[in-house]
């Protein structure tokens, strides 16, 4: 998944996403890559704990210089959109797992990426959370056409998938 | 790059973790910044003060004192010729004084007058002259007229390649004969205790001063004019006082006022206002005697002691002529109060004064009253105990500016006096055969540097080569230090510089290892940012900034620190120094002060800049490090 995302390199052979061949870029483009063509989501949030979740939710467009007004207004869009329209002006201590979750959810859906990466999204949350994340992806493929790769251990959430790749001890089977 | 204002928000919010360790480095740094600020305002206060004081005295000037070394005499004492000539002058005096006694018909003895020569081995053969032998001293003086003198015009051409803006000179009048008393409260002291003057060390007491013959100072108005009250001060009526300018001790003693024993500053400096407000109106008389006068009067005074003695004494004869004494205030001759000399004494004295008079052997009383008038104050020579304050004596070490002379009279002045014929009589003008004047030289130079240069390279240091090598003059820095102060101001900033750069150094490296622990402690939001897009430079545009901001509190805490600390420290001793300058500087303009505060903008900016570069310079080892790092391995390590 790293590798995917372009922020690993593989030691043979060739990475094309979206047409571009991410393996052979240099570290700047590979930054814009990131930027503009992937989303991250993290198992454990990672969200500035001093920011407001509006700005935290803004970082994800300050590499693009987006400009301060489209920024807040993808932000407010993408806030009702993940139901956290209540919560923009709270500091991450004060939201819960599943809605720092959402807010993570959300910074990665900022720029408008083609591609969301999930690592373990639901690792850290409880079966009723988790579940909301799930159907929250599955709106987020309709409403955006986003590809969303999860990576998981829950045959439930890998049962919610269009498509399973299973890996064991690193080989795809 | 991202946005300033972005890269702001996210540096912002690292201001918010490491609390303890930010406010610990920001004291320690602030503290050694502050410091520098602090000693950076105080100094420039004080120099600027001393700059502003420096208008008044021989502050800011650049004298040097040419005194002449003394002739070399080594030699002429065993001179053959100069000897020769000597007893020569010695034979035709005797033999004329001889006849001139035959033809008036009074016995002449010579064997009271003192042979030229003298021999120290008992070897008639092995002589050399006699130091206060007449006819010595006048072989000496004839065999010197030939040599050239160190005068003036011998400074102008050594100063010449130096451009001296102006040449100077002092004259030092003392009587030809007898002695110049000063008559306080308009009196003459009969019986002045010559040895207790001497013990003295208040030597600013006029009638110290007087008493042991330090005389008045004829000085070039260049000299003089520092000192000068402003004309509508000056209040005297008598054309004929000698303006003079005297330290302001002497004007109290004068005015008399009372010594100011641990007095306040502020009582200090209502003295000195005392002082200026009435110094144009102070006149003083001298009584200038020569040796007959003073001769006769302590005649008179031991004369009548011996009548006192000897009242009931009837085999007690007085003398023939018995003199007492004149009136207090008059500095006149001893009056004759009875002279029984027969008609044949009276003859035979007479006779005698026209043999003396023919010899030019004083035996005439002579003396005048002399009026002075203050025209100036100068600061004191030497600090009494009131004013052996610390804050004195660290500014009279510093910036003492005087002209070291007791009485300085201003020469355009002197000149100018109706009766300057008469003072000239007075007073003497050579001093003997070691030192043919008692002329001292001055040389002003435009900067402390050609100043220096003039007293290193041209001055005497070896007595017995210096006539071989050409160097006629001791030379040294005169009226002021501000030769030295003008270098030390240099070299503080020198001084200065290099602390500043050990400051920068030990603030980088505090600096250094709370932003390591800062970059270290991040890995993971970084990590985060490089997933999400930021680039590298990104990444070191919001450490950059965090650390400006660091530094930024940094120098407003230092601003804040050496700001107060020299208020401070200006509030503490503000009072006490423009005292002791005013004092010491002589001002005539009593509202200056002196304040250890001011604002050097170009060092100051330096400063500033100083601590945002040694902030910069703190972040480059540890960003380098940071921005260098697998995002992947920073995560996978958390």
């Amino acid at each position: 998944m790293q590798i995917i995302g372009g922020l690993d390199k593989p030691t043979s052979g060739t990475v094309i996403v979206s047409g571009d061949k991410i393996s052979h870029m240099s570290d700047r483009k590979l930054s814009n890559f990131r930027n503009r063509t992937i989303g991250f989501v993290f198992q454990f949030f990672y969200l500035q704990p001093f920011l407001k979740l509006e700005k935290n939710l803004e970082v994800a467009g300050m590499p693009m210089r987006t400009k301060h007004k489209r920024r807040l207004e993808s932000v407010v869009k993408l806030a009702e959109a993940t139901g956290l329209s209540e919560r923009l002006k709270h500091y991450p201590k004060e939201l819960s797992g599943g809605q720092l979750q959402r807010a993570a959810i959300a910074r990665a859906l900022l720029n408008n990426p083609k591609i969301i990466l999930a690592d373990e999204p639901t690792g850290n949350l409880d079966s009723k959370n988790g579940q909301s994340i799930i159907e929250l992806f599955e709106q987020i493929r309709r409403d955006f056409n986003t590809t969303i790769i999860i990576v998981t251990h829950d045959p439930i959430v890998a049962g919610r998938a269009d498509r399973i790749i299973t890996l064991r001890d690193g080989q795809i089977i | 790059m991202i946005r300033f204002t972005d890269a702001l928000t996210l540096a912002l919010t690292k201001l918010r973790t490491h609390k303890i360790r930010i406010t610990i480095t920001i004291i320690i740094s602030s503290l050694l910044f502050g410091l520098l600020i602090a000693i950076l305002l105080i100094s420039e206060g004080g120099f600027q003060s001393l700059g502003n004081f420096s208008k008044e005295g021989y502050g800011n000037r650049f004298i040097v004192n040419a005194q002449p070394i003394s002739r070399d005499i080594s030699k002429v004492f065993d001179d053959t010729s100069v000897i020769a000539r000597a007893k020569t002058i010695f034979k035709d005096n005797i033999a004329a004084k001889k006849l001139a006694a035959k033809n008036l018909g009074i016995t002449y003895d010579e064997s009271s007058e003192m042979q030229p020569t003298m021999s120290y081995s008992g070897d008639v053969n092995e002589v050399s002259l006699s130091w206060s032998a007449p006819s010595a001293v006048q072989a000496i003086n004839e065999y010197f007229s030939t040599k050239p003198s160190n005068d003036l015009e011998a400074l102008k051409q050594t100063s010449s390649k130096y451009s001296p803006t102006n040449l100077y000179t002092t004259t030092q009048k003392t009587p030809k004969s007898g002695a110049i008393l000063f008559m306080k409260d308009g009196k003459e002291n009969f019986t002045p205790d010559q040895e207790a003057a001497y013990k003295s060390n208040n030597y600013a007491s006029l009638e110290v001063q007087l008493l042991t013959g330090a005389g008045l100072t004829v000085a070039s108005p260049g000299l003089t004019n520092p000192f000068m009250l402003s004309k509508d001060k000056i209040k005297s009526s008598n054309p004929d006082a000698i303006p003079v300018i005297i330290t302001s001790y002497a004007a109290e003693e004068i005015l008399g006022l009372p010594s100011l024993e641990n007095a306040t500053p502020t009582e200090q400096l209502n003295r000195v206002k005392e002082i200026q407000s009435k110094a144009g109106s102070i006149s003083f008389s001298i009584c200038y005697r020569n040796s007959t006068s003073q001769q006769q009067i302590n005649e008179a005074i031991s004369v009548a002691k011996d009548i006192e003695k000897n009242k009931n004494n009837k085999d007690y004869q007085k003398p023939s002529l018995i003199y007492q004494l004149p009136a207090e205030n008059s500095c006149a001759a001893a009056v004759v109060k009875s002279d029984t000399r027969s008609s044949e004494q009276k003859s035979y004295d007479a006779k005698l004064k026209t043999f003396n008079k023919q010899f030019n052997i004083e035996d005439t009383p002579d003396q005048q009253k002399i009026e002075l008038t203050v025209v100036g104050i100068m600061p004191n020579l030497q600090s009494s105990s009131s004013r052996s304050l610390a804050s004195s004596g660290i500014l009279q070490a510093i910036v003492g500016s005087s002209s070291s002379y007791g009485i300085m009279v201003p020469s355009d002045l002197y000149e100018a006096l109706p009766s300057v014929q008469r003072y000239e009589e007075i007073f003497a003008k050579t001093s003997g055969f070691m030192s043919p004047t008692n002329d001292v030289f001055y040389a002003e130079f435009k900067s402390a540097k050609t100043a220096s240069s003039f007293i290193t390279e041209q001055t005497c240091n070896d007595s017995e080569t210096c006539e071989k090598d050409g160097k006629q003059f001791y030379l040294s820095p005169y009226g002021s230090n501000s030769i030295a102060l003008d270098s030390a101001k240099s070299q503080f900033l020198t001084i200065f510089g290099i602390a500043i750069i050990v400051v920068i150094a030990i603030a980088s490296v505090i600096m250094s290892g709370t932003l390591g622990r800062m970059v270290s402690d991040s890995r993971r939001e970084t990590a985060v940012f490089r997933a999400i897009g930021f680039k590298r430079i990104d990444i070191t545009s919001i450490y950059v900034t965090y650390i400006l901001i660091l530094s930024s509190l940094v120098a407003i805490s230092s601003l804040i620190i050496g700001i107060s600390a020299a208020l401070i420290f200006d509030q503490i001793f503000w009072q006490d120094f423009t005292v002791q300058s005013l004092l010491i500087f002589g001002a005539s303009d009593l509202t200056r002060q002196f304040h250890f505060f001011a604002i050097n903008y170009l060092v100051m900016s330096w400063i500033i800049a100083a601590i945002l570069g040694s902030g910069l310079i703190s972040t480059i080892l540890p960003l380098a490090r940071n921005i260098r790092r697998n995002p992947i391995k920073d995560m996978r390590d958390e």
